[in-house]
């Protein structure tokens, strides 16, 4: 672990354990109850995960996805960006297990630390499945419309990615 | 996601197939699901480990004071907003998901939304600025991130921190600044 993260979490730790002493709570139950629901939403993951992996697999091997590297190119070097995180690019607003497949994949060819794997790390993590949170937020509240939203999401998504290549 | 995996699939697969490279595909297929149940395995780690901490954070009631924190300070980009319930469910959704936890952010944020669509214009106007802070991910630590990748055998896993931080960040201020404008112009017409 490097300085600056490890220091944070170790403290984020402490204050939450803290927070539990000083209410008098029960942490512990508390604790139980958020562990067995994130646990149950991760395994939920995996039939989706399995689908993505797999048309990511096929994807690669059959050689479409080097074509479609080639053709976006051109952005992908305006923005900086290693060519390996176009499928990340392109995933990231629609699926987000897609995006952590394709994550997996550039941690698999280029290794986590590299940069690469660094810039996918930011990639996916400094953004949000934007067309899946609109579909679900919108269906519930019977919006059928919301002008700009996502227009503006995307083109704000793409600063990010802008912001990681340059200082990646 | 129907239409276009079944179209990748099929196109993909016929392509490796004409071109000569089933073997390669099929070594790639028959590891997608050991791969797959890894990274649910990975993910299920962390989910379960920062689940059950940061709800610790929900049992002392410090979620709902960052709420409250959280309103103030984002009040005025939400002029015309007046129900109450709809600003309590705005609060507690951003402040769930800068503290990482999904589980609380989207029926939060699911509330919020039908609240503020009936709240007329300003309701609506209110949503898509809500939306938009969503949609730049910002989070306090990517602690599923920091896990995928010591699980992929990074040496700084957490190395990502601040660029993270930076790049949603920059997300947040431009889209929230976009909104303004074009809610703006759209008033004025």
């Amino acid at each position: 672990m490097n300085g600056a993260a490890g220091i944070i979490l170790m403290a984020v730790v402490s204050v939450i354990m803290l927070r539990g002493a000083i209410c008098r709570c029960d942490a512990y139950g508390a604790f139980l109850r958020g562990a067995e629901r994130g646990m149950c939403s991760a395994a939920s993951l995996l039939p989706a995960l399995c689908a993505m992996l797999l048309m990511l697999s096929v994807f690669r091997s059959s050689g479409a996805a080097g074509l479609l590297t080639r053709l976006l190119a051109p952005v992908t070097s305006l923005l900086h960006l290693p060519e390996e995180t176009v499928p990340i690019l392109l995933l990231r607003p629609l699926t987000g297990s897609g995006s952590l497949a394709a994550l997996q994949e550039v941690f698999v060819q280029c290794g986590p630390d590299s940069r690469a794997g660094m810039i996918a790390s930011v990639l996916v993590g400094s953004s949000e499945t934007i067309f899946y949170t609109m579909t679900v937020y919108l269906g519930a509240a019977g919006v059928r419309r919301l002008p700009w939203a996502i227009p503006v999401s995307l083109v704000a998504s793409l600063a990010g990615a802008a912001v990681c290549g340059l200082i990646l | 996601m129907q239409k276009p995996w079944m179209l990748l699939m099929l196109l993909c697969s016929m392509l490796s197939l004409a071109g000569g490279r089933a073997d390669d595909a099929v070594q790639g297929i028959l590891a997608a699901g050991e791969e797959a149940v890894n990274m649910t395995l990975t993910l299920m780690g962390a989910m379960t480990l920062w689940g059950g901490l940061m709800e610790i954070l929900q049992e002392t009631g410090d979620v709902k004071r960052l709420a409250h924190l959280f309103r103030k300070v984002v009040s005025p980009l939400f002029r015309g907003v007046e129900d109450e319930a709809a600003w309590s469910s705005m609060g507690l959704n951003l402040a769930a998901n800068l503290m990482g936890l999904g589980n609380a952010a989207t029926p939060a944020g699911i509330d919020a939304a039908k609240r503020l669509s009936n709240q007329g214009e300003a309701g609506m106007r209110g949503l898509a600025m809500l939306l938009v802070m969503n949609n730049s991910g910002l989070q306090l630590m990517p602690t599923t991130m920091i896990t995928l990748r010591q699980a992929a055998g990074s040496r700084m896993p957490g190395a990502v921190w601040l660029p993270t931080m930076i790049a949603s960040s920059v997300s947040m201020v431009v889209g929230v600044l976009l909104m303004m404008i074009v809610q703006r112009g759209g008033r004025r017409r």
